[in-house]
């Protein structure tokens, strides 16, 4: 991919000065912390291991598009929503070589995470790689951390997650600009879409009263949901 | 005991015939006598005229001439494998296998037949890698399955023929391409077998035959042509009021009244439509008409449960169904005797298909096929009798052979590699023997080669990759894990991302494309199966629904509907046009169609073949261009593209347009600068391949062809529907497959097919060159009409309009975005 330039979307939500860049990541000047979701790092290893042909750099470029983003926005903490490996065999010696790589350029920032549903098999971390592992729906300043959504109450005025891969498949009457990966504001829960670059999207359809920033290759934009998206004719309330 | 003399092989067959009460045909006899002679060869003829006992009593006769001292004969004992007897669908090989026991059991033959196809059951399978019968009925992917088990081989290299049935279905197809490369190796591992074919007539029957028997056959080859003596009487319903506007949106249902009235006349009738969704309307339809018929009439199409299928279909041989409502699902395979009328619904699109559907009445020797024609729209009359032209004419599409798909050869490759390993200069020759690969290239070649064993050509970019291993320039396959994947992958050449639909208490209804559920909401109803039924929940790839009341909210729209117009019926087409341009109306369709050109001719013209008709007009919409080449649609699409882009680099401009099998139409919001245009070369066939790419959304239509590319090459993991996916972490989709190989591997060759594959198959680009060279030969007839004509109308009420635009998609996107906010200001 060219070099982007660096376009972030600056939104207040629930009392959050937020900034959503087109790199995927969302961004909290006041606390100087970047969060993002669902690195899935090393899952081209993985299909290479069971004999399925997928070529490498996926995992360098999500690494350096990260990496990208912590030098620009002069982070100091990195939060990351879960699903940071595939699988076990994700962990191959040059993925574990560029990570190591990754951690030593930015030795000075806090690696916070949550685990997600693919991190749970994947044995033990290289020591030298500091990240701190937080428990699920753990509240940093007021926002609360996690990987899955969830229906039930929430502890803080809002909640980040990811797990979903949320893209959005853009329609007018006359044209179609296809899916794009999301933000997606539920009530207090903000959905992340996903970093990782061979990760793949779900398509989801918002209710009307929720909102969604479209990714395009340099900026983010707001989109209004169509009332239409959910009245179809004929169709019986849930 | 006293030695009684067998009577001879030929007059134990004879008295076969007469206790059936026929007689062999000449052709019958001459395949005999080929056969005899060791030969090889294709028969071909319309359906129902004797062609399986033609082929099948070749080898019969000649084991008869082997064995002649019936005391010999040991039912206990049966003859170890001679024959196999290749299906192109897997619910054919039940009653093909009958068909072929029946003059086995007549003869009292000790022969055994069975059947080895995906549905076969597994204890049955695992029996014959032991012992394999006399004869074997099964399916392209399940041949090459076998090929995986090394020690069938030596059995296979027994084989004294191999039988390949409805060739013309398979022919110009990737499984079609499979059974080439797995015929190359049973003629490898016998070069003496003899190969046969069964087919219909084609406009290419030579062609057909050498791609049958390929390179590496050491008989002789015979092409021969089954009995001509099948009658066809082929009639239409003109309806009562003729629009003068024709428009397609309806899809002819308000002729139910006149169809039931046939259907009446008749014992029983097949109902033959272009797409799945409008077997289940007009199934609706009738059932609405007559409610006594419940019960009585049913439908059929490829995504029903097998078990609905196979209950339709004894229904119809019994003859206990009055009508069947069906899609290309019913185009092949066994008699149904009973049928005495086929009803065909909208544009049969091709004049082999209409001839084909015919041959399904009268599915007897001697009796004749009736077809009655229902026009969805006024203009398919005119195809009607164009069709019956060209019928006349013998003037039948030829089948478009397919040029060396990789994914395909990957997967044999693989395949091999698993059934007994292979050197590489070995199975490089065996391939080019195929018709379809034998101009493969060795840089090709190599590319497979380290596709699957390395992952792809550049080394460094796919390391820990583990599929083929290769020893000392011996290629094969050691993890079992491997095999079992493989294994599981080679049936998947046909089969779409589907899910299955069921009831909640069990019963499977079908399956229906993933991408159409994913649309549909909780709660919603759809027609399917003919039911009204209603989405409860979807999981571990199955859609659970239950019956529902009230009215549709929609009608599944499977893939696979964008057949065009084929080019013979096109040609016959522009013909009728240029006799009615010349006042000249033959026939009843085109007597009926009287009034339509009436007006088309005094606001515009009916054009001749040697003219393009071009009509401007401007609506409150913007300025109008339609063209009429009468190509088929396929071709229409690549044409409107690159029109469109060549007329935006005279002025910069945005085109919406829409196309049909008889032209297309381009909208700008200002003048469109024709005239400029054309003399800078907009129908100039030169630079073609790069002005499409230009053109189009090529990546779009790339990505679409990808999805079938990355599963024949093994990328993806196929989940039946219905089986839980067991390995999450290893799927993905094509799409995702697509995109990393573009951004890390933008020199792999499955790219390069897919973008070939969309100018072969998405854009016949052959036809489109041809067609401009046609237009470019031919005068420019330009009018100015004063009302949209009864040819334009179609395509101006068409909804499917694509946008050639060259705007970012920021950009793009942010007009998308304020015109959603004025709508909702207009809503709030």
């Amino acid at each position: 991919m060219p070099d982007l330039s660096y376009i972030p979307t600056r939104t207040k939500i629930h009392g959050f000065e937020l900034e959503f860049m087109p790199q995927c990541g969302l961004y909290w000047p006041s606390m100087r912390t970047l969060f993002v979701a669902d690195t899935h790092f090393g899952k081209d290893a993985t299909f290479r291991s069971s004999g399925i042909a997928v070529p490498q750099g996926g995992t360098a470029d999500t690494v350096a598009s990260l990496s990208k983003m912590l030098t620009e926005t002069k982070a100091t903490r990195l939060v990351l929503l879960g699903d940071m490996f595939h699988a076990r065999s994700s962990l191959a010696p040059a993925v574990r070589e560029l990570l190591a790589g990754f951690f030593e350029a930015h030795a000075a920032i806090r690696f916070s995470m949550v685990l997600g549903n693919h991190d749970r098999n994947i044995g033990k971390l290289p020591k030298d790689w500091s990240i701190e592992v937080l428990d699920e729906d753990t509240c940093i300043d007021g926002i609360q951390i996690a990987h899955h959504p969830t229906d039930s109450d929430l502890k803080c005025e809002l909640r980040l997650c990811g797990h979903v891969h949320p893209s959005y498949r853009l329609n007018t009457v006359v044209e179609s600009a296809g899916k794009l990966p999301c933000f997606w504001l539920s009530g207090r829960q903000l959905i992340l879409p996903a970093i990782g670059r061979f990760t793949g999207t779900h398509s989801i359809r918002p209710r009307p009263q929720d909102r969604l920033w479209v990714i395009t290759p340099n900026q983010v934009m707001e989109i209004p949901i169509p009332p239409n998206e959910f009245n179809k004719k004929n169709r019986r309330s849930p | 005991m006293k030695n009684v003399k067998s009577p001879s092989p030929i007059a134990t067959v004879n008295s076969y015939f007469a206790s059936i009460c026929w007689r062999p045909f000449q052709f019958q006899r001459s395949v005999w006598k080929a056969y005899a002679n060791g030969c090889s060869g294709l028969v071909h003829s319309a359906t129902g005229t004797g062609k399986t006992l033609a082929v099948w009593l070749g080898p019969i006769l000649q084991w008869l001439a082997e064995n002649p001292n019936r005391e010999l004969w040991n039912p206990k004992k049966p003859p170890s494998l001679r024959v196999m007897w290749i299906t192109p669908l897997r619910a054919l090989a039940g009653d093909t296998a009958a068909a072929l026991l029946a003059p086995i059991n007549a003869m009292n033959m000790p022969w055994q037949v069975e059947m080895r196809t995906g549905d076969s059951k597994a204890s049955t399978k695992a029996k014959q890698l032991v012992r394999l019968p006399t004869a074997l009925v099964t399916t392209p992917e399940s041949l090459s399955l076998m090929l995986t088990h090394e020690k069938l081989l030596p059995s296979f290299a027994e084989l004294e023929c191999v039988i390949v049935d409805e060739w013309h279905e398979l022919l110009g197809t990737k499984r079609g391409v499979q059974t080439e490369l797995a015929l190359a190796r049973l003629r490898k591992l016998n070069p003496k077998i003899r190969t046969w074919g069964l087919s219909a007539t084609l406009g290419n029957i030579q062609q057909a035959c050498d791609t049958l028997v390929g390179s590496n056959s050491l008989n002789e080859v015979n092409v021969i042509r089954g009995s001509e003596t099948k009658r066809i009487k082929l009639d239409s319903l003109i309806p009562k009021k003729i629009d003068k506007f024709p428009w397609s949106g309806h899809i002819g249902t308000n002729m139910v009244r006149q169809v039931v009235d046939q259907i009446d006349q008749v014992k029983s009738a097949l109902i033959f439509t272009n797409t799945r969704s409008q077997t289940e309307i007009w199934y609706q339809q009738l059932l609405k008409a007559r409610p006594d018929w419940a019960g009585r009439i049913a439908l059929h199409h490829g995504s029903l449960d097998t078990t609905v299928r196979t209950w339709v279909e004894n229904g119809l041989r019994d003859g206990k169904l009055r009508a069947v409502v069906c899609t290309s699902s019913l185009d092949l395979g066994v008699d149904f005797t009973a049928v005495d009328r086929v009803i065909q619904v909208g544009s049969p699109k091709g004049v082999a298909r209409l001839l084909q559907r015919a041959g399904r009445s009268g599915h007897q020797p001697g009796v004749a096929s009736q077809l009655t024609f229902v026009p969805t729209h006024a203009l398919e009359l005119v195809e009607f009798a164009a069709a019956q032209d060209a019928i006349r004419q013998g003037h039948l599409e030829a089948r478009l052979m397919l040029e060396r798909p990789l994914d395909v050869l990957a997967q044999h490759a693989v395949t091999i590699a698993i059934g007994g390993g292979f050197r590489s200069e070995d199975l490089l020759r065996e391939i080019r023997t195929t018709q379809s690969y034998r101009s493969l290239t060795d840089t090709e070649w190599q590319w497979i080669l380290d596709f699957i064993v390395h992952g792809g050509s550049s080394l460094s970019a796919y390391p820990d990759f583990h599929r083929v291993e290769c020893t000392d320039g011996f290629f094969s396959v050691k993890q079992r894990r491997t095999m079992t994947m493989h294994r599981m992958n080679i049936g998947t050449i046909v089969s779409d991302a589907s899910m299955s639909v069921r009831y909640l208490k069990g019963a499977t209804l079908g399956t229906v494309e993933e991408y159409f559920l994913a649309r549909l909401e909780k709660g919603e109803r759809f027609l399917f199966a003919g039911r009204l039924v209603e989405l409860v929940m979807i999981r571990d790839n199955v859609a659970y629904v239950k019956r529902a009341k009230g009215e549709p909210d929609s009608v599944p729209r499977w893939m696979g509907g964008r057949m065009p117009l084929s080019s013979e019926l096109s040609a016959a087409l522009r013909l009728q046009l240029q006799q009615a341009a010349d006042g000249v109306l033959t026939g009843r369709e085109m007597k009926a169609l009287k009034g339509l050109f009436e007006i088309q001719k005094k606001w515009s013209v009916v054009p001749r073949t040697d003219e393009l008709l071009i009509e401007r007009i401007e609506t409150k919409t913007g300025h109008q261009v339609f063209l009429f080449p009468f190509e088929g649609r396929l071709v229409h699409e690549g044409m409107a593209a690159l029109f469109a882009y060549r007329l935006s680099r005279v002025q910069k401009t945005t085109f919406t347009m829409a196309c049909n099998d008889y032209g297309i139409v381009l909208q700008s919001p200002t003048d469109i600068p024709l005239d400029k245009a054309i003399t800078a070369g907009l129908f100039s066939s030169q630079n073609l391949i790069e002005d499409i790419f230009a053109s189009m959304n090529s990546t779009e239509m790339a990505k679409r062809q990808f999805r079938q590319i990355a599963r024949v090459a093994g990328l993806i993991q196929p989940g039946y529907p219905g089986q839980r996916k067991s390995a999450n972490h290893i799927q993905a989709s094509s799409n995702l497959f697509f995109d990393v190989f573009c951004e890390y591997d933008p020199e792999n060759l499955l790219l390069e097919q897919s973008r070939r594959e969309v100018l072969e198959q998405q854009l016949e680009v052959t036809r489109l060159k041809s067609a401009l060279e046609r237009i470019q030969a031919s005068r420019l007839t330009i009018v100015n009409p004063p009302h949209v004509t009864p040819l334009s109308f179609p395509l101006l009420v068409d909804k499917l309009r694509e946008r050639v635009s060259s705007e970012s998609l920021a950009d793009r996107v942010a007009r998308m975005q304020s015109m959603l906010e004025k709508s909702a200001e207009q809503d709030a």
